[in-house]
């Protein structure tokens, strides 16, 4: 008999026991955990978001495009035409053009590395006005045009000047860069001597004086001549600087 | 013998309906505690989820000032809103000589470009401190000279 009493209440005793251990199990699945699942989740769309904006952020400091600025059919044109040269890796997409105060809404995109011309662009000119030209990308960069200002003086477009800019990013420390102008003659800061600071090296040649036409750019590393090219400036129906990449 | 046998089959009663009784309370009890368990979890993991998002929003907005033109008593302020959420923005102008003049509340949605206009009186050659602020505690900043 006293083993049938003891039988009973041992079973007695173990119901709330496990009615607890359910309740606990219960809370624990139904509560706990997918509270730290959500808390989990938005901690990781965080670090994902946060992610894509450094991506994006590295991306827009990346952006790098030339932009010049020439009348679209000579020098006394009414429209003038923007200039555009990748010269990242990254595809650009040009989303505006302002001309002084007003802007022009655009959708151009600009492969890496490739240029392209953009317009033309209808500006009415009169004699002594200045335009100053910028380009706004997607990615919320502006970039100005690399010649300044340009100007219509008595029927006419001008430019403050006519450049050769030379960037050279080869191996080695100092360079020598030679520039011929189209007459042949050396070009009176030739040969100029440049020391590669930061990666790349500097150097840009004003050339309006002899004009346009064709010049030839030579860059020696030592007595090692590591680039030869001939470039052609055609202000007023092209851009009024040129780039050499060495 | 009989009533020995009654005695025993009563003597079962009184531990089933403490048993039950207790199995009530525990479920009650643990049903309460669930309960409030599940609602506090609740609130805690939504509260987390809102200021998660509060600060994602916070790190993502982008906006940038495009430009700036002066004319006849008005400072236009270009701005461009380059991230993925809207901002509302107010806009500081500080000049030479300490003028100062601000437009406030300011609504740019995402992916586009507004016009600013602030009433500030400035003369040619100018210096002007441009600061643009949004609600979300970013700070854009911008000089811009009078022509």
């Amino acid at each position: 008999m006293s083993t049938i009493r003891i039988m009973y209440r041992s079973r007695k005793r173990g119901v709330s026991t496990i009615l607890g251990t359910l309740i606990f199990i219960g809370i624990l699945f139904t509560a706990v955990i997918p509270m730290s699942l959500v808390m989990k989740q938005a901690d990781t769309i965080y670090e994902q978001k946060k992610l894509e904006m450094e991506r994006f952020d590295e991306e827009r400091a990346r952006e790098e495009i030339d932009v010049y600025v020439f009348p679209t059919e000579g020098a006394a044109s009414d429209n003038l035409t923007v200039s555009v040269h990748n010269r990242c890796e990254l595809t650009v997409r040009i989303i505006r053009i302002w001309i002084n105060d007003t802007f022009i809404a655009t959708d151009y995109v600009v492969p890496s590395m490739s240029e392209l011309e953009l317009g033309s662009f209808y500006v009415a000119p009169r004699d002594g006005s200045t335009y100053d030209v910028k380009v706004t990308t997607e990615r919320g960069n502006v970039f100005e045009c690399g010649s300044g200002t340009i100007s219509y003086q008595d029927g006419h477009w001008e430019v403050e000047n006519l450049m050769i800019n030379v960037l050279i990013s080869s191996s080695g420390i100092v360079f020598k860069i030679y520039v011929t102008l189209p007459s042949g003659d050396p070009h009176p800061d030739s040969p100029a001597m440049v020391w590669k600071i930061g990666g790349s090296a500097f150097k840009s040649f004003d050339v309006t004086t002899p004009g346009a036409g064709t010049y030839n750019v030579k860059v020696k590393r030592g007595s090692k001549l590591i680039h030869d090219e001939n470039v052609t400036i055609s202000w007023p129906s092209g851009p009024p600087v040129v780039w050499v990449y060495s | 013998m009989r009533s020995r046998r009654l005695m025993r089959s009563k003597r079962g009663i009184t531990p089933v309906v403490a048993t039950i009784i207790l199995s009530a309370v525990v479920i009650a009890v643990g049903g309460a505690v669930w309960s409030y368990s599940q609602g506090a979890a609740t609130v805690i993991a939504n509260d987390y989820v809102n200021s998660t998002m509060t600060l994602l929003n916070e790190i993502i907005e982008r906006f940038t000032v495009e430009h700036v033109s002066y004319e006849a008593g008005i400072l236009h302020v270009w701005i461009y809103n380059y991230g993925d959420v809207d901002v509302v923005l107010d806009v500081y102008a500080n000049a030479t000589g300490g003028v100062f003049s601000s437009s406030l509340g300011n609504t740019v949605s995402s992916k586009t470009i507004r016009c600013v206009n602030v009433n500030i009186t400035l003369d040619s050659g100018d210096e002007v401190a441009i600061k643009v602020h949004s609600r979300r505690q970013n700070n854009v900043y911008y000089t811009y000279y009078v022509p």
